[in-house]
């Protein structure tokens, strides 16, 4: 028992003084994200998410941490529920099932027409969920199938979810 | 006539106050009587002791002697004590010296005082349907209540003197017949190789008995119930009574058996399996709540629910300070708040746990001094402590509940994970009168430690026949 307690002192010695490899970042730090949503122009993909971040870059994952470094805390993506990418943006689908910053089982809806805002968006798929997660699309790319996403449309201010 | 023994043993009482001496005359011939005033009944003295001793007729020293000694004297209980050392200890133990004469050697007469508590309800180890005696500070009556539980011949009394100053009675308790005869040997052996002053303390007891060890987990098991305390015996274990304490203590002890509650045995099997299978979780609940709070919501914030994590959020925003304080702090604000309550009267005890609890909490969280998250996580570890059967054991989980929060708030699920294997570890090298601490669930087949099987199916008949592995509960 005396040494146990030793090895755990020395160890937490260790930690106390900052040499040990794991960090800890508290829960208050955390800026959730809960809905992303991808748009690509003239091979500059942007990302913005609810939270207010947002960021851009050659391709998904560098917007991706474009937009982490440019967050006003610690921009925290294993919440994001539903990854929305644009028409312009959907080539991005094999960057977005493989992405490891995003959930497998994240919602991914392609959008048509004029993009919605984030958070209004958030509110609307949560009341309509989509089907198609991460997992479903990386699965029907492997087998060489067609993506059966479902389509965000934005008309008069209100969004509707077809397919 | 000086009688040499009688001069010593007022010696020994030299200017204590409640030494009382009577001198009378039994037969024509000299007799002092010695009695500690207020463990002796005076009334019981005159009456069954110096009455007869003067209603004797006239004879000589011997013949007054052999008269008083075979029965002249109406007293049941009767003991000769040839040194003065011997009928010191029976005076201090509710006797009185009669030296007749020149006679050496005394006779000691039982007229104990009949002012002690009387057995009342249990305080703390309360049950619906159970019996509502509990032990008192006498260990005669604590014996007595053990008998009109266990009447059979075959329970055994071993009484033992412990402390050189406190010279406290100690009764080792058995079942001839069930008990390991080793177990009451090692008893025995602890017993008798205490050597201390002073045995009056539970704590004393506890460490003297089992051998100090660098452990929070009781070595010992102690009951107020004379019920729960025959069932001890029942199974096997060997009980100790100490007088001046209302407690029998019962060993060896194991984590199977701190887990288990009177009440199990007064409801049905399946009710009471249910309620075992809920204080295990309250257990590791009580054990790893807080740690693994702290360990989520500082290291591992994706293995919570999307919705959990943003309400653990929101209630952190404006929080000054981290997760690992919080817990920590509201932990040891829980310890003191128990400490608070237990050394106050009962009615300012009450006043300070509703202003500790409600006020201080409340208000804490709505000056968001700390996090409802973080509030009921504790709160929910200390009440799930509470449901566990044993206070003693209680206490230990919570110093180690304390140590595996300290250890997620530097390693997260990790320091969780080591913090206990290293508890596992300690537990499994524990041992209670040379019997493992993790007993009931050191074999694959571990029948009856959680689930309680019918009553009916339980065929213990002592421990010769556990050895040939018959079924036990």
């Amino acid at each position: 028992m005396k040494q146990m307690a030793f090895w755990l002192v020395l160890a937490a010695l260790v930690s106390a003084l900052g040499l040990w490899p794991t960090k800890a970042h508290d829960a208050a730090e955390l800026l959730p994200a809960q809905v992303l949503v991808v748009d690509a122009s003239r091979g500059i993909v942007t990302v913005r998410a609810d939270c207010g971040g947002s960021g851009s870059g050659k391709n998904l994952d560098e917007a991706l941490e474009d937009m982490r470094a440019h967050a006003s805390g610690e921009l925290f993506l294993q919440t994001a529920d539903y990854v929305i990418l644009s028409e312009r943006a959907w080539y991005l689908l094999p960057q977005a099932v493989i992405c490891g910053a995003l959930r497998p089982a994240a919602r991914i809806i392609r959008a048509e027409g004029e993009l919605p805002q984030a958070d209004t968006a958030l509110t609307f798929l949560q009341a309509h969920p989509p089907e198609l997660t991460l997992t479903g699309a990386y699965a029907a790319l492997l087998r060489g199938e067609p993506v059966q996403a479902q389509t965000l449309r934005q008309s008069d201010g209100r969004l509707s979810l077809a397919g | 006539m000086v009688n040499e023994n009688a001069k010593a043993v007022a010696a020994l009482f030299d200017g204590a106050a409640d030494f009382e001496t009577r001198a009378v005359m039994a037969g024509g011939v000299p007799v002092t009587v010695y009695f500690i005033d207020g463990l002796t009944s005076g009334g019981d003295i005159a009456d069954f002791v110096m009455r007869p001793l003067a209603e004797l007729a006239p004879g000589t020293e011997s013949e007054i002697f052999e008269r008083a000694d075979s029965g002249a004297v109406w007293c049941a209980a009767m003991t000769r004590a040839d040194t003065a050392d011997a009928a010191a200890r029976l005076l201090v133990n509710g006797y009185c010296a009669v030296y007749i004469g020149a006679q050496k050697t005394a006779l000691c007469f039982e007229v104990k005082t009949g002012e002690k508590r009387g057995p009342s309800a249990p305080e703390a180890e309360n049950t619906i349907k159970g019996a509502k005696d509990a032990f008192v500070e006498t260990v005669r009556t604590n014996t007595s209540l053990v008998r009109r539980h266990l009447r059979t011949p075959q329970l055994r009394l071993r009484q033992f003197t412990v402390g050189r100053k406190t010279l406290t009675n100690v009764t080792v308790c058995y079942l001839d017949g069930f008990t390991d005869p080793e177990l009451v040997a090692r008893m025995t052996t602890r017993l008798k190789a205490i050597d201390v002053d002073a045995l009056l303390l539970p704590a004393a007891v506890e460490e003297y008995v089992t051998g100090s060890r660098e452990t929070a987990f009781p070595m010992l098991q102690y009951t107020e119930r004379p019920d729960k305390f025959c069932q001890g015996l029942l199974d096997g274990q060997v009980g100790l009574l100490v007088d001046g304490l209302p407690l029998g203590y019962l060993a060896p002890v194991c984590l199977g058996r701190l887990m288990q509650s009177p009440e199990d045995r007064a409801v049905d099997y399946i009710s009471a399996s249910f309620v075992r299978v809920l204080r295990y979780l309250a257990l590791f609940a009580s054990l790893l709540l807080p740690a693994v709070y702290a360990a989520t919501a500082m290291f591992h914030q994706q293995m919570l629910p999307t919705k959990l994590l943003l309400a653990i959020i929101e209630s952190k925003q404006d929080v000054p300070f981290d997760t690992i304080f919080e817990v920590l702090g509201l932990l040891a604000a829980f310890e003191l708040l128990q400490q608070a309550g237990l050394h106050l009267p009962q009615a300012i005890g009450t006043a300070v746990s509703i202003i500790g609890g409600l006020v201080v909490g409340t208000a804490a969280v709505e000056a968001r001094l700390v996090s409802p998250a973080a509030l009921i996580v504790t709160a929910s570890s200390g009440i799930c402590g509470f449901a566990l059967p044993s206070r003693d054991f209680s206490d230990a989980v919570r110093v180690w509940r304390l140590a595996l929060t300290a250890l997620a708030g530097l390693w997260g699920l990790f320091g969780v994970t080591v913090g206990f294997l290293a508890l596992v570890l300690h537990l499994a090298s524990l041992t209670s009168l040379d019997g493992a601490y993790l007993a009931p669930f050191s074999r694959a087949s571990s029948g009856g430690a959680i689930l309680r099987g019918r009553l009916q199916s339980e065929t213990s008949r002592g421990w010769q026949h556990r050895q040939n592995g018959r079924k036990q509960r």
